[in-house]
């Protein structure tokens, strides 16, 4: 039986290009089979990949999960989240009454007292100073229905433009770059596509960790018959790089660099589809212009990497026959966002190979339901995919709504994350309702953030499931349920639909965020131009069908989705349509793009600066259906490393853990896989400072500075990466201590992507220095991921839980072949041989 | 100095001007980080500007000091204003700064444009294509400096007079 701790990933069952994707079906259960009373449809919401399956249920208890065989997504399988994340469910510390501010404490309080203060604040302020002094700071792990009915009671209800998801961390980037070259927001591709590809590329995509079932999928076809070859571009050296042909360790912050420098490469070897560009793009003379200018031995220089191995990277995807491209954190919150995710989407249109099968680009999303507040207009756009520019949209949503086009905030972009945080800052912004996230934690400038949340003159309304850091600074909390206590829909990166079904009650007077919000908005009694009631509903399946309404006739259309049809077997994929009843695998199969003006979401933007572009000469130039080919020039971050501030910084996720950690940390298998914070760096940097595996250091940026163990690893030479998981709120009963702190956002910087308005996590200059020698210790890192060690002695991290035991695999031994011993090609380069020799002998020590 | 060298130098003091007040509005408006940001991409680009101005102007008989009045981000001044910023940026007052400063730009963006569009006019007539590349490539710059502006603006005013 594997231990899916030490095993992250379990036992491979590699196939071929022409055969299906095997099942194996995971399952972890704490009581025996046998004793389960029920097992109910759902889907996980550990990570933005949306598996299948199913919740086992005893005495009203959830005891365990099983993956769904049938699924299109995991074909069963499980990640180690998904195997063990639910026992939080199950914790104890759950918030179960409301609580409310009475000087320095929070006291419990009922309902109707806490909703009473939260409407008599927001009718006061509404008189005062208008809606826009109300802001909405959700989530992406709500379903649909909760973001479609809070967008319908934030923006056309209150009509405040302020509400944002903290999907604008993690998600806005890829939004924004499919919106700048197909018009539209909507990946194309199907996660079936990786099972045909002949070439990957995963740009800064670290699958491995933040999507393990999807590299499950991956590892399938690198080990078995017809290998893709692969590129990875990761300053870390991550599983997919160490199993890459072709590994780019670049410097953080160089993205366009490097991808100008790929684009250069296709365009001189003429790895171009002309017939296709021609008829499908607009602005390929522009895009040959532009990356004229950046041969590979300059992008060399500046990245620090050879520039053979661009050349390298290049062919592959140059010259596949069926090329899959992947884009994740690594460039949504790095320098030049959007500029480089759109290269990205530039390389599949140079080849023509988008729409079609083992053809695509992904630009994938960070949480399980980041798409979701895409699609219902609860962060960056109109609802439906509407572009705020276009009259007519914005009359449509009227006509749907009943009400007055004036009632829907169309005079702008809808408010960013980072701005609504700014409005609160200088007091415009007086009422801050926040569900589901822990901006205190998560947001970047900590020393900021905190002193925007603990103003008195603004009230903040915090919606969660624990008192965690953000809770412990507002003035009333709700105690929300949670996945597997509530029924909702949640989308994924290949557009594939799930049902999440209520399986158990909420612990205590816990209430569903729809529950929440319904009952807000019955109490402010928002009311359409008949005069009847704005959010008429009080079932997640009446708000589903709303929505779903609200899609037809745009890309996303989903208007024959229903819960019918998404019970009982696999999820479905959008669109899913009169026409298409069952689905759509992909989008663009005729290659005719959402640009056309009457159509496209946006009229796009400036990639360098962000600026705006008008109607008018969108129309002027309509695209008509064709896709941008966008270039964008490179530009240098903002904070270089310097003599005072020598490294780069890199923040990012552990495979073992979620956000910042509230419901991980009641997983004692993941927990204690990762239960501190450390720092990684490399070999030689650490030599450089006297610095050994556990010593504990400071790590001080202009901002701030904390303190962590060092990890000593094989990443890039100059580069430092924290995890961002770890506040305070299991340490120091939420306060940041006195002096020092451990959250890694404390160093990051306020700033972020000009188009996306994504903040930067990934780039940023800091010093290292020692503070004291470790007794033997070793940094409490995973040795399993890309955090594993390059010196020898590390005990490697296994599961200890002994019912691991329950985890079958069954399926797999009956389809998969053993795995090899050596995954990885053996003409990989020497640092790589370097990483796996000490690898094995961190195993044998 | 012909007229054209004179239509050349009349460029360069509006870009000049344009330089300068984005350096000081990025600094009074430091706290905001929209601004903070572009308005230090908007001053690099206006003094690109200048320098390509300066390289034409000899063979129209004008002379162009690229580095003449040049301010810096480092200056006492520069640190009054940054710190003034950080000073008011909690006071529902900084919105009304923040407006009065888009008004600036925003006009003095016009200005500029209307000389690249008179030099542009020049380019053609003389058929300097060299010129002419370049009036285009920085006028378009401002354009977006244009673009930007006005998005700034339809953003803010509301929560500036009605929040």
């Amino acid at each position: 039986m594997p231990d899916r701790i030490a095993d992250i990933w379990g036992e491979p069952t590699p196939h071929g290009v022409k055969e299906q994707w095997p099942v194996r079906v995971d399952q972890y259960l704490t009581v025996d089979e046998a004793e389960v009373d029920e097992w109910v449809q759902s889907c996980c919401i550990l990570c933005s990949n949306g598996c299948g399956k199913d919740i086992a249920v005893k005495d009203g208890t959830i005891v365990g999960v099983r993956g769904r065989a049938q699924d299109r997504v995991n074909h069963g399988r499980l990640g180690p989240k998904g195997l063990f994340g639910w026992q939080a469910n199950n914790a104890r510390d759950r918030l179960t009454r409301p609580l409310i501010r009475q000087g320095k404490e929070l006291v419990e309080a009922d309902w109707d007292t806490a909703m009473s203060l939260i409407v008599g604040k927001s009718k006061e302020l509404l008189q005062q100073s208008g809606p826009l002094s109300h802001g909405f700071y959700t989530t992406g792990q709500l379903f649909a229905e909760e973001y479609f009915a809070l967008m319908m009671m934030a923006r056309i209800g209150l009509g405040t433009h302020h509400l944002d998801g903290n999907t604008r961390l993690c998600t806005a980037t890829a939004e924004w770059a499919l919106i700048e070259s197909f018009g539209s927001d909507g990946d194309p591709g199907s996660y079936a596509d990786i099972d045909l590809c002949d070439s990957l590329m995963l740009v800064g995509h670290n699958v491995a960790e933040t999507q393990t079932v999807l590299w499950m999928r991956i590892r399938d076809r690198l080990e078995g018959p017809d290998r893709p070859r692969l590129v990875v571009v990761d300053p870390r050296p991550t599983v997919p790089a160490r199993a890459a042909d072709v590994h780019l360790p670049i410097r953080n912050g160089t993205n366009v660099m490097l991808l100008n420098a790929i684009l250069h490469e296709m365009i001189r070897n003429d790895w171009v589809d002309h017939e296709w560009v021609d008829t499908h793009t607009v602005g390929y003379p522009d895009l040959v212009d532009l990356v004229k200018e950046y041969p590979p031995e300059r992008a060399a220089e500046i990245c620090g990497v050879s520039a053979r191995d661009i050349q390298a990277a290049a062919e592959i995807v140059g010259t596949g026959e069926r090329v899959v491209t992947t884009v994740l954190q690594g460039v949504y919150q790095s320098n030049q966002a959007t500029a480089a995710a759109v290269q990205v989407n530039n390389i599949n249109l140079l080849r023509g190979m988008i729409g079609k099968p083992g053809c695509t680009v992904f630009q994938m999303n960070g949480q399980p339901t980041a798409e979701n507040t895409r699609e219902t207009g609860a962060n960056g756009s109109l609802p439906g995919y509407r572009n705020w520019q276009n009259d007519n949209h914005v009359k449509e949503l009227a006509e749907l709504f009943n009400v007055d086009d004036l009632q829907i905030p169309h005079w702008a972009p809808p408010t960013h994350a980072m701005q609504i945080f700014r409005y609160a800052e200088e007091g415009s912004i007086k009422f801050l309702w926040i569900q589901c996230t822990n901006p205190a934690v998560s947001l970047p400038e900590l020393h900021r953030i905190r002193s925007i949340l603990e103003q008195d003159r603004l009230f903040v309304v915090v919606q969660d499931a624990w008192l965690n850091e953000t809770a412990a600074l507002a003035d009333v909390v709700l105690p929300a349920a949670i996945w597997g206590e509530k029924t909702g829909c949640m989308t994924n990166a290949d557009r594939t639909v799930h049902l999440a079904q209520k399986a158990v009650e909420p612990p205590g007077e816990a209430k569903s965020d729809l529950d929440i919000f319904l009952d807000y908005a019955r109490r402010m009694d928002f009311r359409d131009k008949d005069g009847n009631p704005l959010l008429p509903w009080s079932e997640p399946e009446e708000v589903w069908n709303a929505f779903t309404r609200m899609t037809k006739g745009r890309l996303l259309d989903q208007s024959a989705l229903t819960y019918d049809k998404l019970r009982g077997g696999s999820g479905v994929q959008w669109p899913c349509t009169d026409e298409f009843p069952d689905g759509k695998e992909r989008l663009y199969t005729d290659g005719i793009f959402g640009t056309d003006a009457d159509f496209c979401e946006s009229y796009g933007h400036d990639l360098t600066t962000g600026a705006t572009n008008e109607a008018d000469e969108y129309r002027a130039h309509n695209p008509a259906g064709r896709a941008f080919l966008k270039g964008a020039h490179y530009v240098a971050p903002d904070e270089a490393p310097s003599e005072e501030f020598p490294f780069l910084l890199n923040t990012g996720r552990t495979v073992y853990h979620w956000h910042t950690r509230t419901k991980t940390r009641h997983a004692p298998q993941l927990q204690n896989a990762a239960p501190e914070v450390w720092v990684e760096m490399n070999a030689e940097d650490a030599r450089s400072l006297d610095i050994q595996e556990g010593d504990l250091v400071e790590v001080t940026s202009p901002r701030a500075a904390i303190r962590a163990p060092v990890r000593v690893t094989d990443i890039r030479p100059g580069v430092v990466f924290l995890p961002f998981h770890y506040g305070y709120w299991d340490v120091t009963d939420n306060k940041k201590p006195e002096g020092v702190g451990r959250a890694a956002n404390e160093l990051t910087m306020t700033k972020w992507d000009p188009v996306s308005k994504q903040p930067i996590y990934k780039t940023g200059a800091v010093k290292v220095e020692k503070v004291s020698e470790s007794t033997g210790t070793p940094a409490p890192a995973p040795t399993t991921t890309a955090s594993a060690p390059s010196t020898a002695g590390v005990p490697m991290t296994v599961g200890t839980n002994a019912d691991a035991e329950s985890i079958t695999g069954a399926a797999a031994r009956r389809h998969g072949k053993p795995p090899k011993t050596d995954p990885y090609p053996s003409d990989r380069p020497a640092t790589r041989r370097k990483v796996e020799q000490a690898e094995q002998k961190g195993t044998v020590g | 100095m012909n007229k054209i060298g004179l239509a050349l130098s009349q460029t360069r003091t509006a870009e000049a001007s344009l330089a300068s007040t984005w350096l000081r509005v990025g600094e009074r408006e430091s706290v905001d980080h929209e601004w903070l940001y572009n308005a230090r991409h908007f001053h690099t680009q206006c003094l690109e500007h200048i320098e390509d101005l300066a390289k034409f102007a000899p063979k129209y008989g004008s002379d162009i000091d690229e580095k003449e009045d040049r301010d810096f981000y480092d200056g006492l001044m520069g640190k009054t204003r940054h710190k003034i910023s950080e000073m008011i940026g909690r006071r529902p007052e900084s919105g009304l700064l923040l407006l009065n400063d888009q008004r600036l730009v925003y006009t003095l963006c016009y200005a500029v444009s209307f000389h690249w569009t008179v030099l542009g006019q020049v380019a053609q007539a003389m058929r300097d294509r060299d010129l002419l590349t370049m009036v285009d490539h920085n006028h378009k710059d401002i354009l977006t400096q244009v673009k930007w502006v006005k998005a700034e603006i339809k953003v803010s005013s509301p929560q500036v007079l009605c929040a």
